[in-house]
């Protein structure tokens, strides 16, 4: 888990291990996930950029 | 199984994108820990990508604001721009914020993780959080509004709480607030009637933990302020008062 704030939030909700377990799975998958979705979001934003604003986001963003 | 709870463990299945009958085991936590998991995870988002975040913040600034409007709601969503908004220039984001639907604003001030967003909250325009205010009592999201109270200016925390008429949803927001002596200046700005319509209001049964918190962290003349006025109440009320108090205000 990445942050501290994280465990402690998962570690008051006292969930049984196996529960637990998987919940650490789906955050882990959904962190894993975000920047796929970020990406995509991105992707999608700019078709609706012209041209030359278009290349000046994509350096910007290092794409 | 509260209703808050309910819908904090439906945000969560949301959020891990999965059913939320898979995360049925949540609904019987207590709504305010489910909220904290939540934006921990949004926080852990924000720590994991910040790189993204902030170069698309840099980007966002080379376009029109109401084409990043547009892009805000049509391709990112409120999640992913809750993220996102901590990293923009803070009077940008104001501008932006004004360009943006009230509902979806609403939403993204759901998913906002309050200590993150101090410098973008405190620049946010009085009529657009008030427009926000509005949507998100309608919707009965105390726990969004009662989240982000430490991190606004009082004056503006004072200002939008007089624009709240129901004493029974300033007490439910105030239940949601972490550290309650920043609300010692709302108190000073209400007028005895107000102050006399949280009483009835709580000990009618409405978040009355919520106001013997408050009280507890209240200077000594806005405590003997509260006694004065309870000891106007009828007889059921200051029992009820006393009673749910003990032993936590029972000095107050």
């Amino acid at each position: 888990m990445p942050s501290q704030s994280l465990t402690t939030a998962l570690a008051t909700l006292a969930l049984e291990s196996a529960a637990r377990t998987r919940l650490q799975q789906l955050i882990e998958a959904r962190l894993e996930r975000q920047d796929a979705e970020l990406r995509q979001a991105v992707e999608q934003a700019l078709e609706l950029l012209p041209g030359l604003l278009r290349g000046a986001v994509r350096r910007v963003l290092g794409l | 199984m509260s209703p808050a709870a309910e819908v904090e463990a439906r945000r969560i299945a949301a959020l891990l994108g999965v059913p939320a009958a898979e995360l049925s085991y949540l609904r019987s936590r207590s709504a305010s820990a489910l909220t904290r998991l939540r934006l921990a995870i949004a926080c852990a988002g924000m720590e994991r990508h910040q790189r993204s975040f902030e170069r698309l913040a840099r980007a966002s600034t080379l376009l029109p604001t109401t084409l990043a409007a547009r892009i805000a709601q049509e391709h990112l969503g409120p999640a992913l721009i809750a993220a996102l908004a901590p990293f923009l220039p803070p009077a940008r984001a104001a501008l932006l914020g004004q360009r943006l639907e009230p509902a979806f604003l609403a939403e993204v001030a759901v998913h906002l993780v309050p200590n993150r967003a101090g410098p973008l909250l405190a620049a946010l325009p009085l009529t657009l959080l008030s427009t926000t205010l509005q949507q998100l009592l309608a919707r009965g999201e105390y726990a969004a509004m009662g989240a982000v109270v430490e991190q606004l200016p009082t004056e503006t925390v004072t200002r939008l709480a007089a624009e709240i008429a129901d004493p029974a949803e300033l007490l439910l927001i105030a239940a949601y607030v972490g550290d309650k002596r920043c609300l010692r200046p709302v108190v000073d700005s209400f007028d005895d009637n107000a102050i006399l319509q949280l009483l009835r209001c709580a000990t009618e049964g409405a978040a009355m933990s919520a106001l013997i918190e408050l009280t507890a962290v209240l200077e000594a003349p806005q405590q003997q302020r509260l006694r004065n006025l309870l000891a106007t109440l009828p007889e059921p009320s200051r029992r009820a008062w006393v009673e749910a108090a003990s032993p936590a205000t029972a000095s107050a």
